[in-house]
Parts: C-alpha cells; structure tokens; sequence
C-alpha cells in the first residue's frame, strides 16, 4: 500500500475500528514506512496526553439526587386514561360508547378549564420572568418565615401559608406582592443551587389536588394544584424532577 | 422488548456527566442536564428499541446540553437575570482545583475552544472510549462524518498543544 492509501485509515486503526485485512495492510506498512509510523504516532500520543488529562467525574452525591428526582417524577406522571387504548378487547369498547358520550359532556368542561389554565400559566410565566428583572425578585428578603408571613397581612385579604423547606434543600429566600391573571398573588420565592422558584398563592375556591405539570419551550416548568381553597403555582427553570420534588415538599409542609 | 431501569442507567453516570460538563462547561447546568436526562430517558424507555444503552442515554444527555445552551443564549439575548443565575458558577470546584495544573489545564483549554460538534466526538472516542457506531448512534450523524470530525478535532487539538510549546 501507498502512504496515501494508507493515511486516511491510520486513525481507524488507532482506534481498533481497522478491519482485519485493513489492520495487517497497514501494519506492514508503518513496519516500513517512518513517516506513516510517525503519523500513527502521533494519534497515539495525542490520544494518551487526552486520557491523562481532565475528564470530569459525577460530582459525590448525584447518584441519590438522580434517584431522587426519579421518583419523583414518577409519582406525578400525569395520568392519561386515554393514551393507550391498544389491546382493549372490541366488546368492551363498544359497551364504552355510552360512558364516552357523557364522558365528552365532561371533557368539554376539562377544555374550558384548560384553556383558563392556560392562561393563567402564561401570566405565571410572566410573573416569574419579571421577577428575574434587577429589584424585582423581593419585597420582603428574609429567610424567616415568620417574618414573611405577617408581611403579607394587610397587603392580601389572605393569608398564605409560608414553610421553610431549608432543610429539603430548597431555602425560602423572601416574598413579595404580585398580580397574576387579575388577581392579586402572594409570591413566595425560594431557591435551589443558583435557580429561582416562585410559588404563587390566591384564593380559589376549586380545582384539582392532584399536582399538573406543564412545560414550557423556553424551558420553565410549571406545576399547579388547588388544596383547601389556595390555587398553588411553582414556577421555576429548575430540572423537572427536582422541581417536582420541591412541589411535593412544599404542598406536605402547606397542609400540615 | 429491552427493559431499561434507573440503575442500570446510573452506571454510566460517569460518562453522562463528562459529556455535560464538557458540553456546557461548568457543573450546576451539568447537573440539571443529568438530571433532567435521566427522568425523559426513564419516560420513554419504551422508545429504547435496544442496543447499546449507553449511547441511548448519552444522546438524551447531549440533546439536553444543547437545548440548555439555546436557552442561555436567549437568556443572556434578552439580558435579564444574568446575576441570578451566573452567581457562583466561577468558584473553582474542588473537581476544577484538581485539574487545574499544568498539562491538564493546556489540555482542557485546547478541548475546550473546540467547537462543540468537535469537542462532543472528542470527549466520546478518547474519554469514554465508545465505538464510532455507537458515537454516530449519540451525535445522530452517519459514522462517516464522526470519522471526519473527529480527524479534524484531532488535527486542530495537535496544533493548539504544539503552539503551546508542548508535545506532541
């Protein structure tokens, strides 16, 4: 083999992706050829300088915050009844005609509320990155919540309940007054590592408990629920899962 | 049908977390691509049609990375929250402190000013080791152009280290 010939497969080769017949052509050339061992050379040792080097190894304690976020995330998959209808025996889909015709009465009901939902998630959205502006983020800086709290009486005609989930890893860092699709809103904000969690309260008297995830194409998740009449609304650029861990936290301490 | 679980999958935890710090370049965006990665690879393990389950879940992580660095840039585009969220990130890590010599530091400097389609078929083949096939399965792209860019990755890494006064 020519040295052109050759030198297109000498990295191939140094990696261990050289056919057999491509393997021996070649060691037989470079057996021969300085310039062709010198270019295989050269491969090696860069490939040697590269693995002495840097490589990064999963910072201590990622392994249980994978795991963590796993779970749960696992625990508020939203249930879609309907996405797998496959392998349903026919009998049981037609006799399911009847329960779908009343079932769409209740579906146009749950689109209204989607649209509404909607909405409110873009306002909450806004709300969140217009927090992010410079001096926007707080009214009131502290991290204690009995500090928080009383701030807010006499600015909503309500009462918010404000937990400390420091200890889960999520310090509440302040609050302040907002005003999300018409109404005015407790905004509590909390942090995780360098992300910014807000979580909006209103009143409202009804709604779903079960947690509702949505997401965002400029990265924000949202997660919502209604309990004991407070519409509760996480917002947030943190990783989904963790965010979701934050959501379940925080709705444990609330309604403690 | 191939079962994948989360256990199997934190064995390549290593190597998920190499491509992300290599691919954004410090740890706490790192961290969150992993973590995210390992939640949307856990959602839809039944799209896993078998194979090499480590270049499944890299390609995840590597999708993650870019989505990530799209969003930054929108974000530092629009100019807000820069504090928030740069704040700290510069504090050399104890991982950063411990790489932060001599051979190691010229090293990751010439990887890192790769561009990333160059610096990812890198970190792939000479870090972590994986077969062109299973790179090309990670990079989505046909095995010949891994081989094309990870000669001229090579060839511009050989240069920046020469420049500098080193071997090779």
């Amino acid at each position: 083999m020519r040295c052109e010939e050759v030198e297109p497969l000498i990295e191939a080769y140094a990696d261990g992706e050289q056919s057999l017949e491509g393997t021996l052509a070649i060691e037989s050339h470079v057996a021969t050829c300085a310039a062709c061992a010198a270019r295989l050379e050269r491969v090696r040792a860069l490939g040697q300088v590269l693995r002495t080097g840097p490589s990064f190894r999963a910072p201590a304690g990622l392994a249980e915050r994978v795991r963590a976020t796993v779970d749960a995330a696992s625990v508020t998959q939203p249930q879609v009844a309907w996405s797998r209808p496959r392998g349903w025996p026919l009998w049981l889909l037609s006799g399911a005609t009847v329960a779908v015709a009343s079932l769409a009465f209740a579906v146009v009901l749950h689109e209204r509320a989607v649209v509404a939902d909607e909405a409110t998630a873009e306002a909450v959205i806004e709300g969140h990155v217009r927090s992010l502006l410079p001096g926007h983020l707080m009214d009131v800086a502290s991290t204690d919540q009995h500090t928080v709290k009383p701030w807010f009486a006499g600015r909503v005609d309500f009462s918010p309940s404000v937990v400390d989930l420091a200890s889960d890893g999520f310090p509440l860092v302040g609050g302040r007054l907002d005003y999300i699709d018409h109404h005015a809103a407790a905004a509590l904000v909390y942090k995780r590592r360098d992300h910014v969690i807000n979580v909006f309260v209103w009143p409202q008297a009804s709604g779903s408990p079960s947690h509702s995830t949505r997401s965002d194409v400029r990265g924000y998740h949202l997660i919502s629920w209604v309990r004991a009449g407070v519409a509760v609304w996480v917002v947030s650029d943190l990783a989904l899962g963790e965010l979701n861990e934050f959501g379940h936290k925080l709705d444990a301490a609330m309604h403690d | 049908m191939p079962t994948v679980s989360n256990e199997m999958l934190l064995s390549h935890l290593d190597a998920a977390y190499n491509l992300a710090r290599w691919l954004l370049g410090n740890r706490a965006d790192a961290e969150d691509v992993v973590q995210d990665a390992y939640v949307r690879a856990l959602a839809s393990a039944d799209q896993f049609r078998g194979g090499d389950q480590r270049a499944w879940l890299l390609s995840i992580v590597r999708n993650g990375c870019y989505s990530s660095r799209r969003r930054q840039r929108v974000r530092q585009a629009s100019e807000f929250d820069e504090t928030v969220h740069r704040s700290g990130t510069d504090i050399p890590s104890p991982e950063e402190r411990a790489i932060d010599r001599d051979t190691s530091r010229r090293v990751r400097l010439a990887v890192e000013r790769l561009t990333p389609d160059f610096r990812e078929v890198i970190v792939l083949r000479e870090f972590e080791g994986l077969s062109y096939k299973a790179i090309a399965e990670v990079v989505a792209a046909p095995v010949g152009t891994v081989m094309s860019r990870l000669s001229r990755a090579r060839a511009q890494l050989q240069a920046a280290l020469a420049e500098e006064g080193g071997r090779p």
